[in-house]
């Protein structure tokens, strides 16, 4: 039987003191992780008994290797290579999940529609494996040459490649902010493909989610909670943003990154649903599972049920 | 001149015109000309500049590349020494100072004893330069742009400056570039990249030295438009040009950005930075940078300024020569149109004023109707009432007691105590104490008169209480009365509790089986919170009432098995959900329905299909604080009897059991159909037989514990209502003794008062009746004295003789309503007596022997006797025997002869007279001094003579005039009588007098007469 709640809350009783957590986000301090930002800030982690220590990767020690050497607790990447992980027998549980959709791109500088540039250079992310791209290269016969790339948008602007892979929320804008000329004809966006596959989520290891569970739930309630407080105030989570983007010394701007923080709410919109859900859809995790499987890209077959940590 | 002028100006007006006209025109000419001239000049000034720094910075740039071409040369001559790379790449640090590093790197594995990576990399460290290998497995270096780019350019590139930190990324150190070349086996093959190291500070300060007006600046721009020189150091390399261009609608900074970015020469004029300004821009040739002059337009027209300013004035000039003529014709016409259209002018500038003033004071008024009001009471108050719900959360055994003190002390109302008393048994689970207290709580309309908050939380208590005793008639019953006050308040509150109780309507209804309402207005719950809640989206109270109502209905609907029509719910709930994560909840509330959503998905999720999806969410909620709390134990045994997930059930039931007893849930009927029921379930599902049965042994061996603890619990619960009750009447009948004395001694009190008023009535009327006649005696006194006054008054003569050579005046003003002074005369033939007395004392008395004086005096003058006699015959019979009260009167009498002027007179103790007409003009006259009339008897009176008083004018007076006091009791004085009469001149013995009398009246300043003040003057020629 359910019970109402007839205005009467249950009180519950929190940890006397807080607990260390540590998550390394995806990248460097962006407007990308605000809602994590703002949950610290705000005190919600703090709320659920959780000192929650926010660190970020650098290139030479990446969110995975700190996730791997237990330099963090939990670690954000995007959900293909959680699989991928996995499936090299790294078993990994996600704990929240930031993304509902797709953010890749696939930008040509010929002003040419990119799936007829076959054999062209592609510049490619040389540290979060573009699993999408390689896919449909090999669904579509394009035979592209990969160009892996650290990051920026540089390699693409100076002409050393044909085209890019850029995600929505970052290097697409700085692409814009650069006055480069993209007409939609030159864009490939995978979510308009059938490949509308989740992102990023946060990840532990298997054995710290089995032995807590709790102190992982307290994390992913704050972090949504962030989150939606940051869909309702998005000018003051830019200004907490700024602090963590000026403290990390990150080269950027105020318009970029509230451009980004906007497209990243975007994102985190369930097009089914048409809310932010913070879960990872069954049906994605199944679709990836396949086309990895397919074209060879995970060793083995990952399920839904061992992504989220259920089984 | 000006004559001559305006002649010549009116004679020739229309030539005049015609010459404005024409001077006005060229001035405009002149203008014109000189701005696109001066224009002209500064922007070739500007373009020379420009092309000046490229040129300078080109020269830097090249001396660069010239050095790490000449390098490259060496470096693919020795592609078989790895080492020799080492030596290569120092050598350059140590040839140009200004380079801060260089690598020499290779492709992955191009020398096989080197292993993948290698990279020979120079660097200065302080003043000496170290060399190390620096590619590995975390820096991979030819994914970086500065061996990527060249390598896959295969030729030289310049990479877009960066900013360099120290070693722990806290201090930015350099903006740096750095110059690449791809290094060539002798195939041809690209084998590896050369890079140096270049801050860009050097390149920067040529720049920036570099600009042809004080105001206007270079800057530089990278590939990506970002600023990589710039006065403005916050800007480098984190703002592009074309940054505040993705937000701003700024298509003239678009496309100087677009053009800049795309290599092309040019200048634009936009606003810049918030300034107009002209910006010039070409390339950078060899790294595909952007260089840009940047001019505000006030300091490029700074000269033409100068040159308008004059010209100018020269325009307004010939204007004025233009106009002058119409100006005339104008004025000779005296157009009333256009006087009229002036006036219009004018009115409507007023109004518009007037309309703008109305419009701050309006504004003024509107800011004002907001009064800062506190209300400490009420502060108090509410501190109070949030002890009280802490104190039974904590289920304080003084909670009761401090209900009843509260209530004693009328710090809450009677009807609030019963609340609160009812609320706490609901908290005790005595559901029949707690609906007997809340029926009291809302017996009347105390409550919802004084506190509509605590009447919808009485009528809630009373609906949540009635539905656990399964009275769905008396919940309600509660719901609606609560509805009906509710829907007529207006406020936000009001709001709220219309849907809550319609919410709590229609669950009632669905209950009693009435699906089709219940959905309606369920419907109509919704649609008034959520537009409450939308409406305050910072307010988190009306967040967690649209969660709670969502949650109730969802679990509703749960508890019916009718999971499609819970969705909504679900749907409402996750929206609530978002709404209140924006506000200021706390985490608990938030947490709290964060995990009923998560559980709600999970059953959802079973439901519809979507097993791994429910199991997850399922595994989420176990995983939340919530699940493991009394309510949160619940939710999990639903899902898993939904799922069919009989052992873990079993398992869950046995943790309800003990969290049951835990938490002294008393076995109900409820109970037993929902635990050991559900317990029996999945004994029987998951095969254990035996133990299903004992256990259904067990449920009917509890239905009569049940039973009998129910009988038990009722008999008790009835016990406690009955002494609950007992008490009560017992508090009445002493409160109803209380308040029977209160009344003896009020009765009491009534009789003495009433008393106490007939008396004081009695007395005032007394009063009054004697202040009466004393007023009746004081205006028939004040009539009588009034008489008194006009019979003294007739018996001094107002009229005096008009004889040629006399000049005689005299005037009396008593000092209350009679006086004591006296005056007089008597003319027989040219003899005249005259005579002045101020009798001792004031008032009646006074006038009394004043008359009596008087009379005297006129009947013995009258018979021609000498004035020290008829003083003499006055004490007579004044005195002695016939003045029993001892008054007297000091006299001055005399008699004077008009022919001659020989004065005799006789002085009884009055003030000495003055006598005019000596060298000092005036003195006092010398005298011998008589006692005053009246005080002894038998008293011979000594008179005096005067040969002739022609030409001296005497003054004669009583002491009122020179003892005159004012507020401060200051005397007039004799001096200031003497010095005024000295120093007057007067034409008239009238004139005498009432110049006296006013000076007295400006001496006293307002203050009351303190004297009678008589005065009399006789001047004879």
């Amino acid at each position: 039987m359910k019970i109402l709640f007839w205005l009467l809350l249950a009180l519950m009783p929190l940890s006397a003191q807080a607990e260390k957590f540590v998550f390394t986000t995806a990248w460097t301090a962006q407007a990308q992780f605000a809602g994590y930002y703002v949950a610290k800030e705000k005190g919600f982690y703090s709320e659920m008994g959780l000192d929650v220590v926010i660190q970020h990767p650098s290139l030479t020690n990446s969110a995975f290797q700190r996730l791997q050497t237990d330099q963090c607790d939990a670690a954000m990447f995007s959900m293909m290579s959680a699989m991928d992980f996995i499936s090299q027998g790294i078993p990994l549980v996600n704990i929240f999940q930031d993304s509902m959709n797709s953010s890749n791109i696939l930008v040509s500088r010929w002003n040419k529609n990119p799936i007829e540039m076959k054999g062209k250079k592609v510049a490619v992310f040389y540290s979060d494996p573009n699993y999408l791209i390689y896919i449909m290269s090999r669904k579509d016969g394009l035979n592209y040459e990969w160009v892996p790339f650290t990051s920026n948008i540089n390699v693409f602007l100076s002409g050393a490649v044909d085209a890019t892979m850029v995600v929505s929320y970052n290097e697409f804008i700085l692409l814009q902010q650069a006055g480069f000329d993209m007409p939609e004809e030159s864009l490939y966006r995978f979510s308009d493909h059938d490949y509308n596959i989740q992102e990023n989520g946060v990840y532990v290891k298997r054995d710290y989610f089995l032995k807590h569970r709790n102190e992982v739930s307290r994390f992913a309630i704050a972090s949504r909670r962030g989150w939606e407080w940051v869909a309702a105030h998005p000018d003051e989570a830019l200004d907490i943003v700024m602090k963590y983007v000026e403290g990390n010394n990150i080269p950027t701007n105020r318009v970029v990154q509230k451009l980004m923080l906007k497209e990243v709410l975007r994102l985190q919109v369930d097009r089914e649903s048409k809310r932010r859900e913070f879960r990872v859809r069954a049906d994605m995790v199944e679709k990836a599972s396949q086309l990895m499987n397919k074209y060879g890209m995970l060793r083995r077959e990952v399920t839904y049920s061992e992504l989220v940590g259920s089984k | 001149m000006g004559k001559r002028f305006q002649n010549i100006a009116r004679r020739y007006q229309w030539l005049l015109m015609l010459l404005g006209a024409l001077m006005a025109a060229g001035s405009v000419a002149a203008l014109v000309l000189t701005r696109s001239q001066v224009q002209q000049m500064a922007l070739d000034t500007s373009v020379k500049s420009l092309k000046g720094v490229v040129r300078e910075a080109f020269l830097m740039i090249d001396q660069v590349e010239k050095s790490v071409e000449k390098t490259v040369t060496a470096v693919e001559q020795q592609l078989d020494d790895p080492d020799a790379m080492y030596g290569y790449s120092r050598q350059l640090l140590e040839h140009h100072p200004y380079l801060s590093g260089c690598s020499i790197s290779f492709e992955p594995d191009y020398f096989k004893s080197k292993g993948r990576y290698f990279s020979a990399h120079a660097y200065r460290d302080g003043d000496s330069i170290v060399t190390e290998q620096e590619g590995n497995d975390q820096y991979q270096y030819f994914y970086t742009d500065k061996y990527l780019i060249p390598r896959q350019l295969d030729k030289k590139h310049w990479v877009e400056p960066f900013a360099q930190y120290n070693s722990d990324g806290s201090r930015l150190m350099a903006i740096m570039t750095s110059c690449c070349l791809p290094l060539h086996n002798p195939q041809g093959k690209v084998v590896g990249v050369l890079s140096v190291d270049m801050p860009m500070k050097r390149l920067s300060d040529t720049i920036l030295v570099r600009h042809p007006f004080p105001q206007s600046y270079c800057m530089m721009l990278g590939r990506g438009g970002a600023f990589i020189v710039h006065p403005d150091s916050s800007r480098l390399i984190v703002k592009s040009v074309l940054t505040d261009a993705l937000v701003e609608d700024d298509p003239a900074l678009t496309e100087l950005g677009r053009a800049m970015l795309n290599g092309e020469t040019g200048r634009q004029a936009l606003r810049f930075d918030g300034v107009l300004s002209h910006v010039f821009y070409m390339p950078f040739a060899k790294t595909g940078w952007s260089l840009a002059l940047v001019c505000p337009d006030f300091v490029l027209m700074k000269r033409f300024y100068l040159y308008a300013w004059g010209l100018v004035f020269l325009t307004i000039i010939s204007l004025i020569i233009m106009l002058t003529p119409l100006w005339n014709y104008l004025q000779r016409r005296r157009s009333r149109a256009l006087t009229g259209s002036a006036a219009l002018l004018l009115m409507l500038l007023c109004l518009s004023l007037g309309s703008c003033s109305q419009e701050k004071a309006g504004s003024g008024n509107t800011s004002g109707q907001q009064p800062n009001v506190t209300n400490g009471q009420n502060d108090a108050l509410e501190i109070v009432r949030d002890r009280l719900a802490l104190l039974g959360q904590d289920f304080d055994p003084n909670y009761f007691k401090v209900v009843d003190s509260l209530q004693d002390a009328s710090a809450i109302s009677a009807a609030e105590a019963d609340y609160w008393r009812a609320n706490q048994y609901q908290e005790l689970q005595k559901t029949r104490t707690s609906i007997l207290y809340y029926k009291k709580a809302l017996a009347n309309d105390q409550l919802k008169t004084e506190s509509p908050e605590f009447y919808y939380l009485a009528n809630q208590g009373l609906y949540t209480a009635s539905i656990n005793s399964s009275n769905v008639q008396e919940a309600m019953a509660a719901a609606t009365r609560g509805y009906q006050v509710a829907s007529e308040d207006t406020t936000a509150m009001g709001q709220k509790w219309a849907s809550v109780f319609m919410s709590a309507i229609a669950s009632s209804q669905l209950k009693l089986g009435n699906i089709e309402d219940a959905e309606k207005n369920f419907a109509q719950a919704r649609e008034g919170i959520e537009r409450l809640a939308m409406a305050h989206p910072d307010v988190a109270d009306y967040q967690r009432t649209c969660l709670t109502i969502a949650s109730n209905i969802l679990n509703m609907y749960l508890n019916r098995r009718e999971f499609e029509k819970a969705l909504p719910w679900e749907d409402m709930l996750e929206q609530a959900l978002e709404r209140l994560a924006a506000t200021d909840a706390p985490m608990d509330d938030y947490s709290t329905f964060c995990a009923t959503a998560i559980s709600n998905k999970a059953v959802l999720y079973a439901m519809t299909g979507h097993p791994e999806e429910a199991e997850a969410e399922y595994q989420n909620y176990l995983a939340t604080d919530y699940a493991n709390t009394y309510s949160g134990i619940y939710d999990q045994a639903y899902y898993l009897e939904i799922t069919e997930q009989w052992d873990k059930l079993l398992d869950i039931q046995l943790r309800i059991d003990s969290s049951e007893v835990a938490e002294g849930i008393t076995p109900s009927l409820d109970y037993l159909i929902e635990s050991p029921v559900t317990t029996f379930k999945a004994l029987e599902k998951t095969g254990r037989k035996d133990e299903a049965l004992k256990k259904a042994d067990q449920i009917i061996q509890l239905l009569d514990t049940v039973k009998a603890y129910q009988h038990n619990n009722d008999a008790e619960e009835l016990a406690a209502i009955f002494e609950t009750q007992q008490k009560e009447e017992q508090i009445a009948r002493q409160q109803a003794e209380l308040s029977q004395q209160k009344f003896k001694w009020f009765a009491v009190l009534l009789v003495l008062l009433v008393v106490f008023f007939f008396v004081y009535t009695q007395m005032q009327r007394r009063a009054e009746r004697r202040l009466s006649s004393m007023k009746a005696a004081q205006d028939r006194i004040e009539g009588e004295l009034k008489i008194a006054r006009d019979i003294q008054m007739s018996m001094v003569p107002h009229d005096f003789p008009r004889r040629d050579g006399l000049d005689m005046y005299a005037s009396m003003t008593p000092a209350r309503e009679v006086g004591g002074d006296l005056y007089g005369y008597v003319l027989q033939g040219d003899n005249l007596y005259f005579a002045i007395g101020d009798v001792s004392g004031k008032g009646v008395p006074a006038s009394l022997f004043m008359a009596q004086a008087t009379s005297l005096f006129r009947t013995l003058a009258s018979q021609g006797i000498a004035p020290a006699d008829i003083c003499t015959l006055m004490n007579d019979t004044l005195s002695g025997d016939n003045n029993e009260s001892g008054m007297f009167v000091t006299f001055f009498l005399g008699l004077l002869n008009l022919k001659t002027g020989h004065l005799s007179f006789c002085n009884a103790g009055h003030n000495p007279p003055v006598m005019g007409g000596d060298a000092d003009h005036g003195n006092f006259l010398q005298m011998e001094s008589n006692a005053p009339i009246g005080l002894w008897p038998d008293l011979k009176y000594v008179g005096e003579e005067i040969e002739n008083v022609k030409g001296h004018p005497l003054f004669i007076y009583t002491d009122g005039l020179n003892e005159a006091e004012n507020r401060q009791q200051e005397q007039f004085g004799d001096d200031r009588l003497l010095s005024i009469l000295r120093n007057t001149r007067f034409d008239s013995s009238h004139q005498v007098i009432e110049t006296l009398a006013a000076e007295v009246e400006k001496h006293r300043a307002g203050a009351e007469p303190n004297d009678d003040l008589t005065m009399m003057c006789i001047d004879i020629k």
